[in-house]
């Protein structure tokens, strides 16, 4: 197909004179004087005016020439001023003769807003905030630049690289129309998508990330992000400020969407210590007793412990057994238990009796530094032998 | 307000201007329908001097607006046709703009006829 629409006004200059010309003629026309509109919506329009030509074509009953046409409907240009200031279309960029002293620094912005989506994209995936905060700088940097020639962003929107990446879409007969298609339409979903990440973006730098403040702001966001959304929709020049936000919002979705489907974040670690019962080494590893040996790997019973503040040490029982049925001796109970010795052996559920029982300290293998492991014979305690006589150590203060 | 300059008469299509979309809305109202058959329908009304792009244009600006909806059809000859349906922000605006315009219509109607 023809992709002369970056040329405004110029009929394309080699063309075969077959039938269906003059209607297309007419429509690259229509086409070349909306080349400043978003994609997307000039797609709309051109399959609106194709279908009123071909109308016109059949209501004529006759050979439709490119000046019949323009009889009916004046010139491609004038039909396209009409319909663009019927819509409320942005005005069509001024001459490109203006423009091209600024190309330089249009190019410079340009590139600038390219880097400060590829920032943000990266700190949104990473979540790094510098990444981020230097995207935003780069882009608040360009934006002036590349908008204050006003509407249209001539010497921007009329640089040869960004018209060439605007003219790239896939044409009418290409099979990637369709999924360019199916892509378009998804979009108000990613309005939806990034107002939320927005919403939680700002939950998450000003409070707590809770999800009922995120839907509460998301209630204010999303329809942000709609409006803004139908707003570059008609006007391209919103564009320039969007991507690059869209860039982070892909980012940091992605990113929570990682995060989420590997597990639970590392903050969850932070709410179970308080319902932790009994003694635990760095809140993963529950210590049910304490086999206390001498320097030289010796095992002693009958030891006592005490923290800094002189309150006996211990191991409680996480099990659940200490309500539940009695161990055997019959001494043990909730306040007995913390005048034991160590070792004390464990309280462990029997599946068989269902009761709990006590299980003797068994023997252990334990390396003292400096010295060679040893085997620690069957340290049996005797419960019950201590449990009259209440340690009266003196603390340590 | 707008005011006819140079002693020109009123124009229909300056008229226009200020209730097509009204114009637009009441024939889609009536049916669903294609871009060109909105602009018949206007014809149809006594309406001659719309002009197509103008219709166009506006069912665009509507469509943008979230008052209308659109589907394809397939036809037997040419190319797919674009059908425009009012929804129901669209069924609201064409209720809020009826009432404006009966309203600005009362009004004028009584400073011609003291006229």
């Amino acid at each position: 197909m023809t992709s002369e629409n970056s040329v405004v006004g110029d009929a394309p200059t080699v063309r075969i004179a077959t039938d269906p010309a003059p209607a297309d003629r007419y429509l690259d026309g229509v086409r070349a004087a909306l080349a400043d509109l978003p994609a997307s919506e000039v797609a709309e329009i051109l399959d609106d005016v194709r279908a009123h030509l071909a109308d016109l074509t059949a209501e004529l009953d006759g050979p439709a020439d490119f000046d019949t046409l323009t009889g009916r409907l004046g010139s491609p240009e004038a039909y396209a001023a009409e319909l663009r200031s019927a819509a409320g279309y942005p005005a069509p960029p001024g001459p490109p003769e203006k423009a091209r002293s600024h190309t330089a620094a249009g190019r410079f912005a340009v590139a600038l807003l390219v880097l400060a989506t590829l920032f943000l994209l990266a700190g949104g995936l990473s979540e790094v905030p510098s990444l981020v905060l230097f995207g935003i700088l780069a882009g608040l940097v360009a934006l002036p630049v590349v908008l204050r020639d006003g509407p249209g962003v001539p010497s921007a929107g009329g640089l040869p690289e960004v018209r060439r990446f605007v003219a790239a879409r896939p044409g009418a007969e290409s099979p990637w129309r369709g999924v360019a298609g199916f892509l378009a339409s998804l979009q108000p979903g990613w309005w939806v998508v990034r107002g939320v990440v927005a919403s939680a973006l700002a939950v998450r730098i000003f409070a707590d990330s809770q999800v009922s403040v995120i839907v509460l702001v998301s209630l204010l966001t999303v329809p942000l992000s709609v409006w803004v959304g139908h707003l570059s929709r008609r006007d391209r020049r919103w564009l320039w400020g969007v991507v690059p936000l869209n860039g982070l919002a892909a980012g940091l979705a992605v990113a929570a969407a990682m995060a989420g489907s590997v597990g639970a974040p590392s903050s969850y670690a932070s709410y179970s210590p308080p319902s932790l019962t009994g003694l635990w080494q760095d809140s993963d590893r529950e210590i049910r007793d304490i086999r206390p040996v001498d320097a030289k790997g010796t095992p002693l019973t009958g030891v006592y412990l005490f923290d800094q503040d002189g309150r006996p040490v211990d191991t409680g029982n996480a099990s659940g057994c200490e309500d539940e049925g009695t161990p055997a001796s019959g001494t043990t109970t909730a306040a007995a238990q913390s005048a034991r010795p160590y070792p004390r052996g464990v309280v462990e559920f029997d599946d068989r009796t269902g009761r709990c029982r006590s299980v003797p300290a068994g023997p252990l293998v334990v390396a003292v530094p400096s010295a060679a492991p040893s085997v620690a014979p069957s340290a049996v305690p005797t419960p019950g032998s201590s449990s009259a006589a209440l340690p009266t150590p003196a603390p340590p203060r | 307000m707008c005011v006819a300059e140079k002693g020109g008469g009123v124009d229909t299509s300056q008229l226009l201007k200020g209730v097509l979309d009204l114009a637009v809305l009441a024939v889609l109202d009536r049916a669903d329908g294609y871009g060109y058959e909105v602009v018949r329908g206007l014809r149809a009304a006594g309406l001659p001097e719309v002009g197509d792009a103008s219709v166009y244009g506006t069912l665009r600006r509507l469509y943008n607006a979230g008052l209308l909806t659109s589907y394809v059809m397939p036809s037997e000859e040419g190319p797919h046709r674009k059908y425009y349906s009012l929804n129901g922000p669209g069924r609201e605006r064409l209720k809020e703009s009826v009432e404006t315009w009966q309203a600005f219509a009362r009004t004028m109607e009584g400073l011609v006829k003291a006229a």
